[in-house]
């Protein structure tokens, strides 16, 4: 096969290893966007290709899903989502911590 | 004079958002706003320095609020540099004209910098929350002790350790126990951590207690409350304890009693609240059975033996945000909820504004018992005045709307010589 060479949906999918059915899931949350033939046809070039396989190895080292990554966009994309989980998450850690120092606090009295 | 007001904060720009939370907490809070406006009238702090250490909350601002009102010149730091809220810290500095000394995750040396500051105020009457301003008046600062009325201690663990002191005679002023009045322990103890903690058991497990066989250990005020609640929503409680009286009221209230080595084997959920080490051992983890949930509402995360549970698993792993499930040897599994950290402050919200209202209360009248009883009180631990404590009782019901019968004349008569009579 030539490498240079756009692939179809289905070309795309068996040589990256993913479902056609995956692709069309990236396409649609704008993580993998072919180009389009005249007629429409899905086109993936060299380096939506790259992408995919690149994309299959995160997911081998970090068991992340498609769905994972369409949030990580969302993240990266809306403002007020990011402060909202990230305050909500801080939350649970602050919990955690402040109730450390207290408890590290009151061994400390006792043993005074 | 805002302006000129010493203080060291995150950032003022935080405070309209800091007012905006203090004035909700304030309408969780009546009996303070009750106490504060009897203070506005009467000034019966006027002109006394306070130097308060505590978590700086919304909760906290309307009890600073409250001393201003009373006419005390007041500055608060941080009894943890963790808990600060520095939209509040904020709002205290730039709306309520109070000193405030308080960065959240301020390092060590500026969180002990912070309480020298509030040291520096020269208080004649201090507040803390587990004695750190009392710590550095009675070490580096006791030039100072001659200037202290008295000092108010929140904690538990403070008492304890001023109480040592008394006995040692190293206790250099009065010191009120603001923790052991009946109004704190009723309504933060029991009603307050007894519902937070069911809370946090059902929010981070999504359990139904109907029909759950529930332990809980210890029965005091905070184990009555939990086992009330528990109770409430269908399920059969159980408690363990080691004191005869509490486990015979427990019986008395209905409750199954028995060891924890028996309990062990048939609870569903364990809750303990008992503030000793290793109440669940190793030993009682070993015959839980499958899918048994265990949890601490008591102040360290040591009344459950973790290392103990760990050397049991031969597999752990997050079940859902706040639960931990271990695989022991045989296939059972036992989720441990908050790593065993006080669940209704890690999994829930902790206490409502309501229930700091209470305590706070003890607070501000205390202080202002503290000056009027200045000459009589000596370098002891004393417990929060049972007058104060009815005060604080009737202020409740009245903010409630609620209306208590009163003695007629000859009803209190026929009380008065029934008592002289025996």
């Amino acid at each position: 096969m030539d490498a240079t060479q756009p692939l179809t949906v289905d070309a795309a999918a068996a040589e990256t290893g993913w479902s056609a059915r995956m692709l069309r899931y990236l396409e649609e949350h704008e993580l993998v966007v072919p180009r389009r033939t005249s007629a429409g046809y899905r086109l993936y070039g060299l380096a939506e290709l790259n992408r995919l396989r690149a994309l299959r190895d995160l997911r081998g080292r970090f068991r992340i899903d498609p769905s994972d990554l369409a949030f990580a966009l969302r993240l990266r994309r809306e403002h007020e989502l990011r402060r909202a989980v990230d305050g909500w998450l801080a939350t649970a850690e602050d919990a955690r911590s402040w109730i450390d120092w207290e408890q590290r606090k009151q061994e400390r009295l006792l043993a005074a | 004079m805002a302006q000129t007001l010493r203080h060291d904060v995150k950032d003022l720009s935080l405070a309209p958002e800091g007012v905006r939370r203090i004035m909700w907490a304030d309408r969780q809070m009546p009996v303070l706003a009750a106490i504060r406006e009897r203070f506005e009238r009467e000034q019966p702090l006027a002109g006394y320095r306070i130097s308060a250490c505590l978590h700086v909350t919304t909760e906290t601002a309307n009890l600073m609020r409250t001393l201003k009102a009373g006419g005390a010149d007041v500055v608060l730091c941080a009894s943890n540099p963790l808990s600060t809220q520095d939209d509040v810290a904020a709002a205290l500095v730039a709306e309520f004209d109070t000193a405030v000394f308080a960065i959240k995750g301020e390092d060590n040396d500026t969180y002990y910098a912070h309480i020298e500051a509030a040291v520096d105020h020269k208080p004649q009457l201090t507040m803390d929350d587990g004695a750190d301003v009392i710590g550095v008046l009675h070490s580096a600062r006791r030039e100072q002790l001659g200037d202290i009325i008295a000092g108010m201690e929140e904690t538990t663990t403070g008492v304890i350790r001023l109480k040592a002191m008394e006995a040692d005679g190293a206790l250099a002023f009065p010191v009120i126990a603001v923790n052991e009045a009946r109004t704190k322990h009723f309504f933060d103890n029991r009603y307050g951590t007894g519902q937070s903690t069911i809370d946090g058991i059902i929010r981070s497990t999504n359990v139904l207690l109907a029909g759950k066989r529930f332990v809980v250990a210890g029965y005091g005020w905070v184990g009555r409350g939990v086992a009330l609640r528990a109770r409430g929503l269908g399920a059969h409680v159980i408690i363990t304890e080691v004191d005869a009286m509490r486990a015979l009221e427990a019986l008395m209230e209905g409750y199954e009693v028995m060891p924890m080595s028996d309990a062990a084997r048939v609870g569903d959920i364990f809750c303990t609240a008992t503030g000793d080490k290793h109440v669940i051992a190793r030993e009682h983890l070993e015959v839980m059975k499958d899918g048994a949930i265990v949890c601490n509402t008591g102040h360290f995360n040591v009344e459950i033996d973790i290392p103990g549970l760990r050397s049991l698993a031969v597999e752990s792993r997050e079940a859902r945000n706040f639960v931990e499930e271990f695989v022991l040897a045989d296939g059972r599994r036992i989720f441990l909820l908050a790593d065993g950290r006080l669940v209704n402050i890690s999994a829930a919200e902790g206490h409502p504004a309501i229930v700091m209202d209470m305590s706070f209360a003890n607070q501000a009248l205390s202080t202002e018992y503290a000056i009027q009883h200045a000459s009589s009180l000596e370098h002891k631990v004393y417990p929060v005045p049972t007058a104060i404590d009815e005060e604080i009782a009737r202020l409740k019901l009245a903010t409630m709307g609620v209306v208590i019968d009163q003695l007629t004349e000859e009803q209190a008569n026929y009380l008065a010589s029934w008592s002289e009579g025996t």
